[in-house]
């Protein structure tokens, strides 16, 4: 029986072309001919490009539907509530671009003064138009996105990714490689069916030593609007995001409950913050976004220590 | 290069159904999961491929997660689920060492694998192939439509949610359903509505409206919506067009259906011509179960609260969320045997009925 592949060594690793799980790659000619083992010019690039932008947080989850756009555009709102933060949100979904109409925009990059998008989105003509890309043409995209946009000062740059652990995942961590990454918010949601796929993610980030700032677990729980007594509609059988972070050692940032008015604000393009300012969802993204700031102001004042020292 | 594809493994295969999705965590293999079931339980013979390398999530939701994978003369033995191999499986999370290993391949290698997947799996005689989707428009699913084109799939069931947001991106799955020549049988609304377990309030946790606006977009029948003719209440406003409302009771397959067109041959000598017109339209297009509905447009100026739409009496179609669906399928339970009243059940069954009336009888 073929063996179950490994993952690919990389095209730039000594084994490139040459390891078992490289049969039947269509690949393994090139990388074995030594094509892939010079590194792209582009990370350096970007590195320089990088080095105006503060901090750099990507949004992910091996699910689907778990809420990584909705986190991604609110906690794009909370930071840039302060208007001396400039904010950068950018969207690597090339497939599912849901950032433009997430934020409201058709087309302006603007959403507030301190607040640009950047999405595929916005480069297509019509909503109709399906982006039908093999792997190697969504990386060219990332790879232009994060080197030929001018992102000028800014202070937090927030991925949103599609799901999985594929192309979009590889490529953003290959050529952000140099220009250091903080970390990456993982969102699930509470039942099993998510966590399995989000452990993958960790084990991900792992692999590629991307830190991780914690877990988020979205749609933990339903408030009917009209007796307020909670049910749970995803029920985490198996213990939720909070065993699976105590399994695997990684914070629980917090639990944001299912508010209908989330899902109706982000159809409006309008941030839910301002419609439900005291809904409990408000209050645990906030509390959330908080956990995020600390983790990348510590980041910054370690390396700041470890340079003067 | 492979030799001219063998005939043997998929020629044994009936129909071909995919399940697809622009969109992420919409329900595609709670879908394609509920819909092997009921096709199960209507006594025909279902295999499950799940192409989503990244997510596998088919294996768990019927309890095989931890089998293993053979190999037979013909190639890889699907993973069966009872001794009479009614429901066969096959998905990479068959062949994970360990469950919480990510495949972090890129898409050549992914096109590789689901070229096996699609040609080296000894499926047998199957009535129906029900092919899970990862969402997207990339790698796997070009690379699933090639393998499965000379097999000339029935069509794709589009699942979509509520939102707005979900409608963006399934839409652009319509695109590639049109550009790759792959027939969009029907859009499937999920997570429609959630019933309050305590006061039986319907909320829309997920906005609502997409289901219908994506299979208008799209030209095809709206297979999530059953609705149900209710007699009984005057319009509250008598201008705009509402139907009489009575209950019909639920009851066996064939006489709900019934049940709902001599009602309405009664209720439309009550109701306006525009209203007569809408219920004709609605039976040609073979709606069955119940119909409810009311006003297109909201009601301005006469009050939220007051011009709610009646809670469904009866939803069929519109997949609601429900808690013991999603229980089942964490805990690969068949949802369909245990849970037969539940409006859920009515809702999968009723897609499944329409699958099954949609595929074409005489094999060519």
């Amino acid at each position: 029986m073929e063996e179950v592949p490994h993952d690919c060594p990389g095209a730039d690793s000594a084994q490139a072309g040459r390891g078992a799980s490289c049969q039947g790659c269509p690949n393994q000619r090139l990388c074995a001919s030594g094509a892939g083992a010079t590194p792209d010019p582009a990370i350096e690039e970007i590195k320089e490009k990088m080095k105006t932008v503060k901090h750099k947080i990507l949004v992910l989850s091996g699910k689907g539907g778990v809420g990584k756009s909705t986190f991604s555009a609110h906690l794009a709102h909370g930071l840039a509530e302060d208007e001396n933060t400039q904010i950068a949100l950018l969207d690597i979904d090339i497939c599912g671009p849901s950032i433009p109409k997430i934020m409201g925009l058709e087309g302006e990059q603007y959403v507030e003064d301190n607040l640009g998008v950047m999405s595929v989105g916005f480069l297509l003509s019509s909503p109709d138009d399906a982006v039908i890309w093999r792997g190697p043409k969504k990386n060219g995209m990332i790879k232009q996105f994060l080197r030929d946009v001018d992102w000028g000062e800014v202070d937090y740059l927030i991925v949103d990714t599609p799901p999985g652990t594929s192309d979009e995942h590889l490529s953003v961590v290959q050529y952000l490689a140099a220009a250091r990454i903080d970390g990456a918010v993982i969102i699930t949601t509470p039942q099993e069916v998510s966590l399995q796929d989000v452990r993958k993610e960790i084990n991900f980030c792992r692999k590629v030593k991307l830190p991780i700032i914690g877990v988020v677990e979205n749609m933990s729980g339903f408030i009917c609007p009209k007796c307020k007594k909670e049910s749970q509609i995803f029920p985490p059988t198996t213990g939720g995001a909070e065993l699976m972070c105590q399994d695997l050692e990684v914070p629980l940032l917090g639990r944001v409950p299912l508010d209908p008015l989330i899902g109706k604000n982000c159809d409006k393009g309008q941030s839910f913050f301002i419609d439900a300012p005291d809904s409990p969802a408000t209050l645990a993204y906030r509390s959330i976004i908080q956990r995020i700031q600390e983790f990348c102001d510590l980041r910054q004042s370690e390396e700041e220590n470890l340079i003067n020292s | 290069m492979e030799a001219a594809a063998e005939p043997g493994n998929l020629a044994g295969i009936r129909h071909i159904i995919l399940v697809l999705s622009g969109k992420g965590g919409v329900g595609k293999s709670t879908i394609s999961t509920e819909l092997a079931l009921a096709l199960r339980h209507a006594g025909k013979k279902v295999g499950i491929l799940d192409v989503d390398l990244c997510g596998p999530s088919i294996p768990r939701m019927f309890g095989a997660q931890g089998r293993a994978v053979h190999q037979c003369d013909r190639g890889w033995a699907p993973v069966f689920l009872d001794r009479e191999q009614s429901i066969s499986l096959m998905s990479v999370g068959f062949l994970l060492e360990k469950p919480d290993e990510a495949v972090v391949w890129r898409g050549p290698k992914k096109n590789a694998l689901i070229k096996q997947f699609v040609s080296d799996v000894a499926w047998g005689e199957l009535d129906y192939l029900v092919v899970d989707t990862p969402p997207g428009t990339s790698d796997e699913h070009m690379a699933t439509i090639e393998a499965l084109r000379p097999y000339q799939p029935l069509g794709a069931l589009v699942v979509t949610t509520p939102q707005a947001v979900s409608v963006g991106d399934v839409r652009r799955e319509l695109t590639f359903c049109r550009k790759t020549g792959v027939r969009v049988m029907g859009v499937v609304e999920n997570m429609s509505g959630f019933t309050c377990p305590h006061c039986t309030e319907c909320t829309s946790v997920f906005s609502r409206g997409g289901g219908e606006e994506l299979a208008r977009l799209a030209g095809v029948p709206f297979l999530g919506k059953c609705s149900k003719l209710v007699l009984g209440s005057r319009p509250p406003i008598p201008s705009l067009p509402w139907v009489g409302l009575t209950s019909v009771p639920p009851g066996p397959e064939g006489e709900e259906g019934m049940g709902a067109v001599s009602l309405s041959r009664r209720t439309t000598a009550t109701c306006g011509s525009s209203t007569r017109a809408l219920l004709k339209a609605l039976y040609g297009h073979g709606w069955f179960g119940c119909v409810r509905f009311w006003p297109a447009e909201p009601m301005l100026g006469a009050g939220g609260a007051d011009t709610a739409p009646p809670p469904p009496l009866c939803p069929a179609g519109s997949v609601p969320l429900d808690p013991e669906l999603t229980r089942s399928l964490e805990e690969g339970h068949d949802f369909i045997r245990e849970f037969p009243g539940s409006p859920t059940f009515a809702a999968l069954t009723s897609i499944a009925r329409r699958i099954l009336d949609a595929t074409p009888t005489c094999l060519p």
